[in-house]
C-alpha cells in the first residue's frame, strides 16, 4: 500500500521540499497564528482539513475543469471548504475560533493550497494528490509548531497552556521575552528555517529535481487598518 | 448515459463546457456551504448568546461604580425595557427577553432602511430596528445609569458595544467593545482596556449642548474628546461614528433628550 513513490509524496515536503520554507507559501499564516502552539495546532487541523480536501476533489474533477476558467474553479472549490471548516471551528471551539479571527477565512489566500492544487492536484491521480496534500499539511505544520513552540515557550514560559519555565514574577528565574509575541520574531524564525531548508538543499544534489513542482505565487495579506 | 458521453466527447476548453462546470460547481459549493451554515447555526448562537451574557457580566465587574451600585441594592433594580426609538416612549406591550435586536434588524415588519434624508450619521447603518433594550439601574427610585447596546461598522467588520451613562444622561462610564472581527493586534485594540478606559467620564454634549462627542486624532484636550487608537484610525472612527449615531436623533437620541427633560410619554 505504501510504496516508494506515495512515501516520497508524503516524505518530500517534510524533508527537502518544505512548503513553507523551501517553497516559500503560507508564510502569512505562519507569522500571524503562531504566538501560542494551541491556535497554531488548530490552524493547521483546519488548513489540513482544506488542503486534502480540495485537493482530492480538484483532482478527481481535473479531466473536467476547463484549462482558461480553471483558477476560478479552482478558488471557489477552496473557498467553499474553507467557509465550511470555520463554521466548524466556530460551532465546536469557539474559543479558539476567536482567538484565530480572520486566519481561517484567510486560508482562502493562503497560496500553499492553490499552489498545491494548480501544481500538483491538476496533473495528477487523486491518490497522488490526497498524498502530496498530507505530505504538504505536515510540512507546514511542522513548521508553525517548531515557531509557536518557540515563540510560546520564550515568549511566556509556558508550552500548551501549561508553566514549562518558571517566570521570575512567579518567583522562578526566567524572564520572558516579549518580542517574542510581536510578528517580527516569527519574521526571524522563519528566516532562520528557510536559511536551514535552503543550505540543506544545497548540500544533498537530489533536491534540485523536486524543484519542478514549486510554484511561487507572492503571498499577501488583504487588510491593513 | 447522454449527459455522461456529452461530458466525456464534449471540448474540455468550449464555451458550453465552461459555462456548465462552472454553474455545476457553483451550485454544489452553494449549497454545501448553506447547509452546513443552517445545521451549525444553533450552536454559534449558543456560543454567542454565552459570550455576550458573559460580556455583560464583565462589563458590570469592569465597572466598580456599577458593581457597588448592583450589591448596594435589591436585585430587581438592573431593568431591562424596550423602548421605541422614534418617540424615544417605553413600550410595555411587547415581551423584553424574547426581543432579539439582530433578527428585528434584518426584518422589514420590525425595521427601516434609513437614508442620508435622516441626518449625517444616519447612512452609518443600513437599516435601524423600531424597537431597541436599554438596561436601567435604578437606586431607590433615582436614575443611577443607563446601558445602551450599541453597534456598527468598523475597518472591517460590525463592531457590538455596551455605552454606560450616568444617571445625567451625558457622562460616559464606560464603553465596552464585546464583540468584533477587527485586524489582530491593530484594529483589535478596540478591545483593550487602557484604550476604553479613554471614554470613562468624557462627555457627550458640550457646553452649548449639542452632541460633540468623538474620536480625535491630534492629543485630546476636550470632555468631548478621546484620543484615537495609533494604526487603527478607521477603526477608532468606526467607535466613534458608533457612538454617534446611536447617542443621536436616529439612535438613542430621542430617549436620552426625553429622559433629561423629565418628560413621561
Amino acid at each position: 500500500m505504501l510504496n516508494k513513490r506515495t512515501l516520497n509524496l508524503i516524505g518530500a515536503p517534510l524533508r527537502r521540499n518544505n512548503p513553507v520554507t523551501v517553497q516559500t507559501l503560507g508564510i502569512c499564516s505562519a507569522l500571524a497564528v503562531t504566538t501560542s502552539v494551541q491556535t497554531a495546532l488548530t490552524m493547521c487541523v483546519a488548513l489540513t482539513a482544506v488542503l486534502c480536501l480540495s485537493s482530492t476533489i480538484i483532482s478527481a474533477l481535473r479531466q473536467y475543469i476547463p484549462n482558461s476558467t480553471r483558477l476560478i474553479i479552482q478558488i471557489t472549490i477552496i473557498a467553499s471548504l474553507v467557509i465550511v471548516v470555520d463554521l466548524f471551528l466556530k460551532a465546536f471551539v469557539f474559543d479558539i475560533s476567536q482567538r484565530l479571527s480572520v486566519f481561517v477565512s484567510l486560508i482562502v489566500t493562503n497560496c500553499l493550497v492553490l499552489g498545491r492544487a494548480e501544481a500538483f492536484a491538476m496533473k495528477n491521480p487523486v491518490r497522488a494528490s490526497l498524498m502530496d496534500a498530507i505530505g504538504n499539511s505536515m510540512g507546514y505544520s511542522l513548521v508553525l509548531l517548531i515557531v509557536a513552540s518557540t515563540r510560546e515557550l520564550f515568549g511566556t514560559g509556558q508550552l500548551f497552556g501549561y508553566t514549562v519555565l518558571t517566570r521570575v514574577e512567579d518567583g522562578g528565574w526566567f524572564e520572558p521575552l516579549d518580542f517574542m509575541l510581536k510578528a517580527p520574531s516569527a519574521f526571524f524564525i522563519i528566516g532562520l528555517l528557510v536559511w536551514v531548508g535552503h543550505k540543506r538543499n544545497v548540500d544533498t544534489p537530489v533536491a534540485h529535481e523536486q524543484h519542478h513542482t514549486t510554484v511561487v505565487i507572492s503571498d499577501h495579506r488583504t487588510s491593513h487598518d | 448515459m447522454r449527459l455522461r458521453h456529452w461530458i466525456n466527447t464534449a471540448p474540455v476548453d468550449g464555451a458550453a463546457h465552461n459555462l456548465v462546470m462552472m454553474c455545476a460547481v457553483a451550485i454544489v459549493s452553494a449549497l454545501l456551504v448553506s447547509s452546513t451554515a443552517i445545521w451549525l447555526q444553533p450552536k454559534y448562537a449558543a456560543h454567542l448568546g454565552a459570550m455576550r451574557a458573559t460580556s455583560m457580566a464583565s462589563l458590570i465587574e469592569s465597572i466598580p461604580a456599577l458593581a457597588s451600585l448592583v450589591m448596594s441594592s435589591s436585585a430587581d433594580s438592573l431593568e431591562s425595557r424596550l423602548i421605541d426609538l422614534d418617540t424615544g416612549c417605553f413600550v410595555e406591550n411587547v415581551d423584553v427577553d424574547a426581543f432579539d435586536a439582530r433578527q428585528a434588524e434584518n426584518d422589514p415588519q420590525q425595521s427601516r432602511a434609513l437614508t442620508s434624508d435622516d441626518g449625517d450619521t444616519a447612512t452609518l447603518l443600513k437599516r435601524r430596528t423600531y424597537l431597541q433594550r436599554v438596561h436601567l439601574l435604578y437606586d431607590n427610585t433615582a436614575l443611577q445609569m443607563v446601558i445602551l447596546p450599541v453597534h456598527g461598522p468598523g475597518y472591517q467588520s460590525t463592531l457590538h458595544a455596551w455605552l454606560v451613562l450616568a444617571g445625567d444622561l451625558d457622562t460616559i462610564v464606560a464603553l465596552n467593545v464585546h464583540e468584533h472581527g477587527e485586524t489582530p493586534g491593530i484594529g483589535s485594540r478596540v478591545e483593550d482596556p487602557l484604550w476604553q478606559k479613554l471614554w470613562t467620564n468624557k462627555k457627550l454634549l458640550d457646553e452649548q449642548g449639542n452632541l460633540s462627542i468623538g474620536v480625535t486624532q491630534n492629543t485630546a484636550t476636550s470632555p468631548n474628546e478621546v484620543d484615537a487608537i495609533t494604526g487603527a484610525t478607521r477603526t477608532s472612527l468606526g467607535v466613534s461614528n458608533m457612538v454617534r449615531f446611536w447617542t443621536g436623533p436616529q439612535g438613542f437620541g430621542p430617549f436620552l433628550d426625553r429622559q433629561r427633560r423629565g418628560d413621561p410619554c
